[in-house]
């Protein structure tokens, strides 16, 4: 700019001219530079977006593996597919869609909103992305055995057009099988379409949503209207005695303080998850309700919610109160979710 | 005269895209911690003794930190309009950062523990992972929780739960404390202490075992406990 400024002949009656674009030159140059991100790289991918409604927290959404149409369809395909397994199983041959992807055998908490998950699993073995969890997965769980998908011409193809790589390892198996569970969403239930003013409940479901929100109930403490869980553990008194897998989070912490605690499972789709609670002693929901209702067994460890007068004295439910708890649980059953053919 | 013009034009050329570092006002970093008395907190450690005679743990305390006043003097207060989430057992949330306080010394700290009915109104504020649970039901007048603090107590009967839940206006804590407070560059930042015993102790001498282990559907209660906080923090 200052050669510019010496190769010009500056007349006396142009300086001011001339000073007056200097001016003006150094007020813009001193602006400062808010574009120096660089614009993301086009990967030619379709990027795929989760919308939720404002009840529904913020989604933590690792920036080394953005959402794609590509890597969900990717993930999708390694989910139903044995050839991550050396025994002839696929992730699919134990999370049945049709129940929400829980599992009949070792009841597991559902495939549901996992993208707002950070602890995996009922006892927290795993914490941090999905990320974490499905390289869990993958290298302990399975021991996929990689050379069989670097072996296959088409999965090469999808992993080099997903993530511009030549050898397929298994965090890249994870990062796809994550972009797949993160787009499992369940926000299109009965209760959510009542929430948004799209729909009325019943009266019965309505007393049964006061009963879980309120006092009366306690439930949304810990199942948090919205996710309906927590991220966190806790001890509900469905035992005192705590032996075998029973004996919770401590059997990941080896810390006595959390005896007993399991992660809070979602109550989305409950009505399709059956059977209930870790080990899937309960059948029905009005065996969970009768639980809550009179069971709760007092150890040193239980939540301290669990520890309110009306818990340890009944919730003295009334037949109907407990038929209306159980008709708002099943108002949180999104058919559009398990009739999704993209899942 | 060209050369002389143009080497001036080069040195405000130079010199006016330097930033302003004119020392009026600092950042000032808050960091919060907790004891109980003198002893510091660990959660979930049932060790504690209260004036009321409990023995108890903690398992969970987390409130929101808003209104922040420093008064000064001269009544040149400076106010932050920040609401902060707070997990004590989460070190992150622990750290207040208030943003382009004027220099000088002020006399005492205020804030509340908690929201003004303005600003308690439900799915108002961020909804992270984190503070998801400090939703105050609707049909229990909405907004946020406070304060979730919660543990157990030692009885004959065995350990039993308290839940010490703070919501709505009756809820809502005034903290204060006279201490002077120097803001300059040099003194980046400051300790906030809150001492758990606090909340049991004054004006209402409070036993979580005879007064009652949850407050939430008790405004007599969350009047009694809120009224406690007022001395809560302590600062260095
Ligand atoms: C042999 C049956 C079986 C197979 C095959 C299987 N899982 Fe699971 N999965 C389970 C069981 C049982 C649990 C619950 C264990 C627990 O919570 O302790 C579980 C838990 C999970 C969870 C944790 C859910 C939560 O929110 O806590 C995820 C995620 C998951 N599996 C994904 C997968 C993926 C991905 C695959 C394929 C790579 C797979 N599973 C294969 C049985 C299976
Ligand atoms: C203190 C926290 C807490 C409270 C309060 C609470 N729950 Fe739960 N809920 C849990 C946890 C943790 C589990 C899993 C326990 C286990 O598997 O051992 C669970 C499990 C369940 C299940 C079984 C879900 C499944 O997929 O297996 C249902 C249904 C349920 N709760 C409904 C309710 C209702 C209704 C209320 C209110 C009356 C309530 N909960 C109150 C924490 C809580």
């Amino acid at each position: 700019m200052i050669k510019m400024f010496c190769i010009m002949r500056v007349s006396k009656g142009g300086i001011f001219i001339l000073l007056l674009l200097y001016i003006s030159i150094i007020i813009l140059g001193c602006k400062q530079n808010k574009n120096l991100d660089l614009p993301a790289i086009n990967t030619g991918l379709t990027p795929y977006e989760i919308k939720y409604p404002n009840y529904i927290p913020i989604i933590n959404m690792p920036s080394d593996n953005p959402l794609s149409f590509e890597g969900v369809a990717l993930g999708r395909k390694l989910y139903y597919d044995p050839i991550l397994s050396n025994n002839g199983k696929s992730c699919s041959s134990c999370h049945e869609k049709a129940t929400a992807f829980t599992t009949f055998a070792a009841n597991a908490i559902p495939h549901i909103n996992e993208a707002w998950n950070n602890v995996f699993l009922w006892r927290g073995g795993i914490e941090g992305t999905l990320e974490d969890a499905m390289y869990f997965e993958v290298n302990e769980f399975f021991a996929t055995d990689i050379s069989k998908l670097n072996s296959d011409a088409e999965y090469k193809m999808l992993f080099k057009n997903v993530y511009n790589i030549e050898e397929i390892s298994q965090t890249d198996i994870a990062k796809a099988l994550a972009q797949y569970l993160r787009s499992l969403v369940s926000l299109n239930s009965t209760f959510d379409q009542y929430l948004q003013k799209k729909t009325m409940l019943t009266a019965s479901e309505l007393n049964g949503l006061y009963i879980f929100n309120s006092e009366k109930g306690e439930c949304f403490h810990c199942h948090s209207l919205g996710l309906f869980q927590d991220n966190s553990f806790h001890n509900i008194g469905i035992d005192s005695i705590f032996e075998g897998v029973n004996m919770g989070r401590f059997m990941v912490t080896a810390d006595l303080a959390d005896m007993g605690k399991f992660k809070t499972p979602t109550l989305r789709n409950v009505a399709l998850t059956a059977p209930y609670m870790h080990d899937g002693r309960f059948q029905t929901l009005e065996q969970v309700v009768e639980q809550y209702n009179s069971g709760v067994k007092k150890s040193s460890t239980l939540d301290p919610i669990m520890a309110k007068p009306s818990f340890e004295h009944g919730l003295q439910l009334t037949p109907q109160e407990k038929i209306d708890l159980i008709s708002f649980l099943h108002s949180l059953t999104d058919t559009s979710f398990i009739n999704n053919a993209n899942h | 005269m060209k050369y002389i013009l143009l080497f001036a034009f080069a040195i405000i050329t130079i010199t006016s895209c330097q930033k302003k570092t004119e020392n009026t006002t600092s950042q000032l970093r808050i960091d919060i911690n907790y004891k109980v008395d003198d002893v510091p907190l660990f959660k979930d450690t049932m060790r504690y003794l209260n004036n009321a005679g409990d023995f108890y743990s903690v398992t969970r305390l987390e409130y929101y930190i808003s209104d922040i006043v420093l008064h000064n003097a001269n009544g040149d207060d400076y106010k932050s309009e920040q609401i902060q989430y707070v997990n004590a057992f989460t070190q992150a949330t622990n750290q207040l950062v208030l943003d382009a306080v004027p220099n000088g010394t002020y006399t005492s700290f205020s804030c509340k523990i908690g929201l003004t009915a303005a600003k308690n109104l439900s799915n108002t504020l961020p909804n992270t992972s984190e503070n998801v649970n400090m939703a105050w039901p609707d049909m229990m007048g909405g907004g946020y929780h406070f304060l979730k603090l919660e543990g157990h107590i030692a009885t004959a009967a065995g350990d039993m739960g308290y839940a010490m839940h703070l919501g709505t206006d009756v809820g809502l804590v005034n903290c204060s404390v006279n201490k002077d407070i120097v803001i300059s560059r040099e003194i980046p930042n400051y300790l906030l202490t809150m001492n758990i015993n606090e909340w049991y102790r004054s004006p209402n001498l409070y036993s979580i075992y005879f007064d009652g282990n949850h407050t939430m559907s008790s405004p007599a209660l969350m009047t009694k406990i809120a009224a406690n906080g007022y001395n809560i923090f302590t600062i260095e």
